[in-house]
């Protein structure tokens, strides 16, 4: 007994609190029965789900529940400040400070080893860093039970900073009164189901919720299960078990398969990273709709996206939405540029040649740098596009940085960028100037493939071959006078195009995930070469098959996975309010049966190594 | 709907799970293609599980802390130091007999070798685990700065695993045959040679290598071993951005194996060789003139029991000709998929037991190390841990080992023992592969590193028993971290 209570209520930083353990479900349903013994009580509900929330986090992060402390107190203050402000200058001076301190508390956790690998690089110095916050609570305990020579990252940092940032920037933009109550405002930051990976709420759509009474539909009960048990499944049977089986074999050491299995690691990826993170959001809904509340749509069939821009309105939103209200639109928007745009894409495009340390990397920012600037300077018409393409990069950029603080990652930001950059070109070229500029480009691959040989010219050659077989079929339709878009096929071209597309960006994302923050720029790099390595090279087209059937549960599950994914909305929306409105008892019994299954997986034996020749 | 009828469904479920938890078997249900199993109701409720703390690596560290030696002490305290570290530090390499005398040959060979202007070969076989020259190269790299000697070593003319060490291609009309492991193609003989694969061409072929390595990457002395040629046998070496060497002619046909020698006075990194005629093609070894030069040779998932597939008289002929003074025979891990039962180890060591015995007879020479088998894991009830009969296993293999007089060395102590595995996946960077079996590339650096160190504490205690007995030391002692 002497262990229980320890085991329930203290930090064990082994045994986080996450959404897949029994003991978070236990908590959830001690938190319902509560709210529902506090009933009506608006305010002392919120106190609860508050003080409830701080504990969630208190038993995933554990002494970091500090910082989100501070952060709340602090911005609960500023937001009262800038409100109160008595002139214009004031109100900025105290958004200003709300924003330095938010985004340098971020910067400290996130990118101290980042900043440190540029300054050295730029230097030539061999700064380590060192945690103030560990020497602190040192001090403070007198003991040396945090360790000083490395930084850890708060889970979910990114998201409450980001709300509380949302929260001051409205207030500054006068589109809501700061809240009365630090326990409102706490409740608001803290709320548990999306407190470590979102969705981000707004405060302009959350607050008004929280002064509402309890209210849940039979409808929405229903709705609510089936996400939390579709968020089970995607995370456990999907996620985990490829990722576990597969993908984080590969990538943890590539040069061991081919490229058939590389490649599909990579395809594999995509699933298992958009079921991980949209998993986690399906339950994360489910949870909050059970108490009455509603957390935006942060996924909406990303992999159905026709380009890379509609991908990014259909890939965690949330974050695309923050982006663009918070960064896009105040760099300038589709309007113009701003003194931030240009300070921004210098900055990134100097932090690009600093981690390349290559002078290639130089010549060719500096190649499109002096064909944008020439463009904008004899074509000004030109100007008010290459503005907001600036802004766009910037933002995708940005982004990157945001997910992780490697070249790796700002790499994914910029191919992103570019690819919507891209297709803002592509979409305004008639299908004949489109099959020329796609053969040249294919060409060009193909000449450097051969004269050098090396294996991004071979993918880039391949990858643009197939475009360019699509684009000429479609040329050739239309020059024997088809009249009929083909709408549907040419959709799915579409859509194949941007998840392939997609897809080869996750490679410098995955590579750069889950690393030591320390190592992180060279081993992700690394990485991402030798799967480029592998991909371009290693095939050995005969031995596929008997590939496949090795691995066949795991391509099985990718297989049946994306299948899922691209069933028709209107399909998945019958079968979601099919469940809903189950009687109860079946659906209770649905829920016995999926866990049931989720177990299976969660205890399955690992998948065999398995060697092939290549 | 009311919270109060949320809470009824939730706790309705809750029950039914916690009733199916309570009578659901502990060991599973066995089904057509899985067992089906259910958490009992003790797992469920225990919120605060106690992690496994298995704490391998601080074993680990703790263990390279014991082999750092004091080699500045008098001879009796530094070897009362060594005979504990030889009898009890798990990184220790188990000696026939506990005979400490046991490398004195080999490194006095290693010793002189510079000085005599000769070479010698390190020859590490293994399976998967030192793929892509993993291990080996770490063994190379400490081998070569503290003997001398420089290049890859011996390789074979075609390989189609990536290597960190080397980059190879060949033309399209040369095929390999390997005895073993999954890659293996069976040729119609049994001439397989020491690295038991070789290559046959017919025509005109070509095949370039290029090392990677940061340190003592050229070679000067490049022998091709062949066999079997056709009249009129060429083979002409072409280094890189530079004129080719003379072409060698082996004008009558040869049954037997030769060897073609280039000598170069300046090291090169990078060549290519041009062959005409017909011909198989045993190895191609990249060396300096003199010094150490260690040879990787994985077997993808090879149990180490093939050597006795092959043609004793060629092995034994180009062990000779390499000079191989040591032999590490690292395997073990593909016998543990097929070892379910008792009865299935001790099949294990007898087949072990004839390759020893077979290599010691073509090989008396060399001095042999097993190198046991890394820890892996299987789920268990779900629960990951160390494969069942592993450790029987390997206690077989070191008593194989030492009952036929040769050296054996634990990768699974070493590693930090039972379930060490999964502490060694779960480190930032990985020290081993997520299917728990394979090292990552951080981990092999760490137990070649492991088994360099300990190696050259023999070599050490070798040095100082030199001095003690009036024998003048031919090198100092290794530049190891004083304590």
């Amino acid at each position: 007994m002497n262990d229980v209570i320890p085991g329930l209520l203290g930090y064990n930083a082994s045994a986080p609190l996450l959404f897949t353990q029994f003991y978070f479900w236990m908590f959830f349903l001690v938190v319902l029965v509560a709210c529902a013994l506090i009933g009506k009580r608006i305010a002392m509900r919120n106190t609860f789900l508050c003080a409830a929330s701080f504990f969630f986090y208190y038993k995933s992060s554990g002494i970091f529940v500090t910082i989100l402390i501070f952060t709340t107190l602090f911005c609960y203050l500023d937001g009262k400040l800038i409100h109160k402000a008595s002139s214009e200058g004031k109100r900025k001076a105290w958004l200003i400070l709300g924003l330095i301190v938010n985004l340098g508390t971020l910067s400290y956790f996130k990118y101290a080893y980042f900043i440190t690998d540029m300054v050295n690089q730029l230097l030539g110095l061999h700064l380590r860093v060192w945690d103030a916050f560990a020497w602190i609570g040192n001090k403070a305990t007198g003991s040396n039970m945090f360790d000083v020579d490395h930084i850890l990252l708060p889970v979910g940092i990114s998201f409450f900073i980001f709300q509380s940032i949302s929260y001051l920037m409205d207030i500054y933009r006068k589109r809501i009164l700061p809240l009365g109550n630090v326990l409102d405002f706490g409740f608001y930051v803290s709320f548990f189901p999306q407190l470590v990976a979102g969705p981000i709420v707004r405060a302009s759509t959350f607050i008004p919720q929280i002064y509402k009474p309890f209210f849940l539909g039979r409808r929405q009960f229903g709705i609510a299960i089936f996400w939390i048990l579709n968020g089970l499944a995607k995370k456990i049977i999907l996620s985990d078990y490829i990722a576990v089986n597969f993908v984080d074999r590969v990538f943890t050491n590539p040069d061991m398969y081919s490229g058939f299995e590389t490649l599909s690691a990579l395809f594999g990826y995509s699933l298992q990273v958009y079921a991980d993170f949209s998993g986690y959001t399906d339950i994360a809904t489910g949870v909050a709709m059970l108490m009455g509340f509603y957390l935006p749509q942060n996924f909406n069939s990303p992999y159905k996206a026709p380009n890379p821009g509609n991908f990014w309105k259909r890939w965690h939103i949330s974050l695309s939405q923050w982006l663009q209200d918070y960064l896009y639109i105040p760099l300038g928007g589709n309007r113009n540029a701003t003194f931030g745009t240009y300070c921004c894409i210098i900055t990134i495009a100097l932090i690009a040649v600093i981690l390349s340390g290559s002078i290639w990397v130089a010549l060719v920012i500096g190649a499109i740098a002096l064909a944008v600037g020439t463009t904008a300077v004899l074509k000004p018409e030109r100007r008010k596009k290459i503005n907001t393409n600036l802004n766009s990069m910037n933002t995708m950029l940005l982004g990157g940085l945001w997910h992780g603080a490697s070249w790796n990652f700002v790499i994914w930001g910029g191919l992103n960028g570019t690819g919507m950059v891209i297709f803002k070109f592509w979409k305004n070229r008639d299908v004949y100037m489109r099959t020329l500029i796609i053969m040249l480009v294919t060409l060009g691959f193909c000449f450097l493939s051969l004269r050098y040989g090396y294996p991004a010219f071979i993918i880039g050659a391949v990858w643009t071959g197939a475009i360019f077989v699509g684009t000429f079929i479609r040329m050739i339709y239309n020059l024997l006078g088809g009249t009929n878009p083909h709408a549907t096929m040419e959709h799915a071209w579409a859509i194949a195009q941007t998840f392939v597309f997609i897809t080869f960006t996750r490679l410098f994302f995955r590579s750069g995930s889950n690393l030591d923050p320390a190592q992180a720029n060279k081993a992700a790099w690394e990485t991402a070469k030798t799967m480029i390595n592998q991909m371009a090279c290693a095939w050995n087209t005969e031995l596929i098959p008997q590939m496949i059937y090795g691995y066949r549960y795991v391509f099985f599950l990718i297989v049946a996975g994306m299948t899922i994914h691209w069933l028709p909305e209107h399909f998945k929306r019958r079968y979601r309010l099919s469940f809903a409105m189950l009687p109860l008892p079946a659906m209770g019994a649905m829920v016995i049966l999926v866990v049931f299954i989720i177990y299976q997986f969660m205890t399955a034996d690992l998948q065999k190594f398995i060697y092939f020749q290549f | 709907m009311k919270a109060k009828e949320i809470i009824i469904f939730f706790v309705s479920i809750l029950m039914v799970l916690a009733a199916i938890a309570l009578v659901f078997p502990n060991k599973g249900v066995e089904g057509y293609f899985h067992t089906y199993r259910f958490p009992h109701l003790d797992k469920l409720l225990n919120f605060h599980p106690e992690k496994k703390e298995v704490k391998a690596l601080d074993r680990m560290k703790n263990i390279e802390q014991n082999m750092q030696l004091d080699d500045s002490q008098p001879m009796s305290a530094y070897d009362r130091e060594f005979m504990q570290f030889n009898a009890k530090n798990p990184a220790r390499i188990y000696l026939p007999h506990n005979n400490v005398h046991y490398f004195d040959r080999l490194f006095a060979q290693m010793d002189s070798c510079v000085s005599k202007g000769e070479l010698l070969h390190v020859v590490h076989y293994g399976d998967s685990q030192i793929e892509a020259d993993r291990i080996t190269s770490y063994i190379r790299e400490r081998l070569q700065s503290q003997f001398g000697g420089s290049g890859p070593g011996l390789l074979p003319v075609v390989q189609p695993i990536h290597s960190y060490t080397v980059k190879q291609r060949n033309s399209n009309n040369m095929e390999r045959y390997l005895v073993d492991g999954t890659l293996q193609k069976v040729a119609l003989g049994r001439r397989y040679g020491a690295l038991a694969q070789y290559t046959t061409f017919s025509g005109n072929a070509n095949f370039h290598i290029y090392t990677k390595m940061d340190r003592h990457n050229t070679f000067n002395n490049i022998r091709l071993f062949v066999g079997n040629t056709s009249p009129n046998f060429r083979a002409q070496l072409v280094p890189d951005n530079s004129k080719p060497l003379e072409t060698h002619i082996i004008a009558k046909a040869t049954p037997g194996a030769s060897i073609i020698n280039w000598k170069m006075r300046r090291g090169i990194s990078a060549f290519t060789i041009n062959v005409s005629g017909s011909g198989e093609l045993y190895g191609v070894s990249l060396d300096a003139q003199c010094g150490i030069a260690v040879d990787n040779v994985p077997m993808r998932g090879s149990r180490g029991t093939f050597f006795t597939r092959m043609d004793q008289t060629l092995f034994s002929y180009m062990h000779q000709q390499l000079n191989t003074q040591l032999i590490l025979l690292e395997f073990g891990g593909n016998a543990m998929p097929i070892i379910q039962t008792q009865q299935d180890v001790l099949a294990y060591r007898q087949l072990m037991d004839m390759q020893i015995r077979w290599i010691k007879q073509c090989c008396p020479q060399a001095t042999l190390i097993l190198l046991g088998p890394t820890d892996m894991s299987e789920k268990v009830d779900g629960q990951l841990q160390t494969r069942r009969l592993l450790e029987e296993n390997i206690q077989c293999m070191r008593d194989i080992a030492l009952r036929d007089g040769i050296a054996f060395w634990n990768m699974y102590d070493v590693m930090g023992g039972r379930n060490s595995m999964q502490e060694w996946v779960s480190q930032n960077p990985p020290l081993a592969m997520p299917d728990y079996t394979h090292l990552s590339n951080a981990g092999a650096e760490m137990i070649g590193k492991m088994f360099v160190e300990s190696l050259l504490n023999y070599y050490d205690h070798y040095q100082k028993r030199s001095i003690a007995d009036n024998k003048q030391p031919q090198r100092a002692l290794t530049n190891k971290i004083k304590k």
